[in-house]
């Protein structure tokens, strides 16, 4: 397994260290992967594949280049070989996907194990910290997860992790609605059957998909003794391809079967289109400003923060940013992944809170980073659009805090949106404490933010109790 | 395609019934479940491999493995035999 994190931290930080073939080294702005002398020979051979060219050649394998002795001079003390990666932009985990995102993840798992197979390689490990994204496109980077298989056996030992980290918390969301986000933020190695079997009742339990994946490995499971994990080999290679390929299959019919349906709906779920108080005129007048402040700045890395289902973070991919659009619904940023990925637009949308961001987390706190270690210096546009008094009320932070914070998220503009607390949907949230909020004025909002900011434009929106601020940091100017 | 053919067509060829050709295919079916069986135990005998990887394997989803590989593996056979048993009938 495999946790390719980045951050502008001095010297070198191993991040992987469960897979003996070798580790990966991250060193300024660098990520290299050092391979133990007796993996080096099958490593470079599975490189040298068809499949594996392939895989690159299409994005959807990282690029691996090996490096000369002169420039691995002094990273390792070891005679291990290093390869360089290719760095993926902004570094995301299973813990942070909407459910589209990691059947995606699953689906390129077991194409890239197929394609492997033919020219005869497998996966060693099938878990979705393989893999991360470039937008909304999934790039599989733990290159060391593939191993040349012997022709004779017929057993895929990562199934059970796959069944794990990509089956079972599918199915948990699919039947029993939990996000696969909030499955990982606590288990790094997915759900056990067992736990599926207490929450299913009599007749899902009964069938499938959760008859195969859950009740009857659940069933034989007290069976497994030392010798089980020493299953004889196939009669012939050709018999144990035709084992693995039906097994493959099987997974791939069970993936389809417990995917996110296309209209998951939510509370937040088309809010722009008929839940929101903005007229049709009033939205095109914001849309229009949000257009003109993409074009003034030209961003080329911008934060959507409470980005519901996309509207705007499309809207500065189809500008030529990268987007990474971050909500706390599942459900919308999963509207946003099938949008990005059907139009092919830079946008990678994750599940992040941000007055709860992603922690950092895995051994010692360093395998994954934080949002926000992540964050810090990538964005050079801030995207707050009708989510402050979100953050203000719900969440009871300090209208400087956030400022602050948007402050060293942005590396130059900010993009916000004001509600003031006579807006309807700012007293629907409020709930009687309208005394904390009297004093949170457009001039009150403007003085703060010019603690850190510029103003650029501003638009009121006719008729409604909002306004909307370009602002430019002033560190930026000066 | 493991039935080249239908059964309808193998037994009512000219639109008669032919016995002996019922009896050669039943003979080659119960033929065919016993290699499966065979192949079966053969699969379970042979010598344990070696085990690799450092993924835990998982118990209850091993074995269902297990279990679907030892199916497969008689499929196989079942499936080589009855190719071979209805191309050398044609």
């Amino acid at each position: 397994m495999l946790a390719t994190c980045d951050a502008a931290e001095p010297g070198v930080v191993s991040r992987s260290f469960r897979d003996p073939a070798g580790i990966v080294l991250r060193t300024a702005g660098r990520i290299l992967r050092s391979v133990e002398p007796s993996s080096l020979a099958e490593f470079e051979a599975f490189l040298a594949t068809q499949a594996a060219r392939d895989a690159i050649e299409a994005g959807r394998l990282v690029t691996s280049v090996k490096l000369s002795s002169e420039e691995t001079a002094g990273l390792t003390p070891g005679s291990e070989a290093i390869f360089e990666h290719q760095r993926i932009p902004f570094p995301s985990y299973a813990h942070e996907w909407p459910p589209e995102m990691l059947a995606a993840a699953g689906a390129l798992t077991l194409e890239l194990f197929r394609s492997a197979l033919s020219e005869g390689f497998g996966l060693k490990d099938a878990t979705p910290y393989n893999i991360l994204f470039r937008g909304p496109q999934p790039v599989f980077v733990d290159v060391l997860s593939f191993e040349r298989r012997q022709p004779r056996d017929a057993t895929w030992r990562a199934y059970a992790q796959f069944v794990r980290t990509f089956l079972l918390p599918l199915a948990a969301h699919r039947h029993f609605g939990l996000s696969p986000a909030d499955t990982f933020a606590g288990k790094r190695d997915g759900l056990e059957p067992g736990e599926l079997y207490q929450w299913a009742g009599f007749w899902k339990r009964l069938t499938p998909p959760l008859l195969s994946l859950v009740t009857l490995p659940k069933w034989v499971g007290g069976k497994a003794s030392a010798e089980t994990y020493h299953p004889k080999p196939a009669a012939s290679p050709e018999q144990a391809r035709f084992i693995l390929d039906h097994l493959l299959r099987s997974c791939e019919r069970q993936l389809k079967s417990v995917a996110p349906r296309p209209n998951g709906e939510s509370v937040w779920s088309g809010y722009l289109d008929h839940k929101s108080l903005y007229s049709a005129a009033q939205l095109e007048a914001k849309e229009r400003f949000v257009r003109e402040a993409l074009d003034l700045a030209g961003p080329r890395a911008v934060l959507d923060v409470g980005a519901n289902e996309g509207r705007f973070s499309l809207l500065a991919a189809q500008r030529g940013a990268a987007v990474v659009a971050v909500d706390s619904d599942p459900a919308v940023v999963g509207t946003i992944w099938r949008r990005a990925h059907d139009q092919n637009l830079d946008v990678l949308p994750l599940v992040v809170d941000l007055t709860r961001p992603t922690p950092a987390i895995g051994w010692r706190n360093q395998e994954c980073d934080s949002f926000l270690q992540r964050a810090q210096g990538h964005f050079d546009m801030v995207m707050m659009l009708a989510v402050l008094h979100h953050m203000l009320v719900t969440e009871r932070v300090p209208l400087e805090e956030l400022l602050g914070l948007a402050a060293e998220l942005t590396r130059d503009y900010l993009l916000i949106e004001f509600i003031a607390p006579a807006d309807p949907m700012f007293q629907r949230i409020v709930r009687g404490r309208e005394a904390l909020y009297g004093h949170l004025t457009f001039e009150r909002f403007e003085s703060i933010a010019a603690s850190h900011f510029e103003l650029v434009k501003s638009l009121r929106i006719e008729g409604l109790h909002r306004c909307l601020y370009l602002f430019r940091l002033r560190r930026a100017i000066g | 395609m493991v039935f080249g053919k239908s059964l309808t067509d193998l037994f009512f060829g000219d639109g008669k019934v032919d016995f002996a050709r019922m009896k050669r295919t039943i003979r080659g079916v119960i033929q065919a479940w016993a290699l499966a069986v065979f192949c079966l135990l053969a699969l379970l005998l042979a010598l344990p491999s070696k085990a690799f990887g450092y993924v835990d394997p998982g118990t209850g989803s091993f074995l269902y493995q297990a279990i679907y590989a030892a199916v497969l593996g008689g499929i196989f056979y079942l499936r080589k035999f009855l190719n071979r048993f209805f191309k050398r009938d044609k």
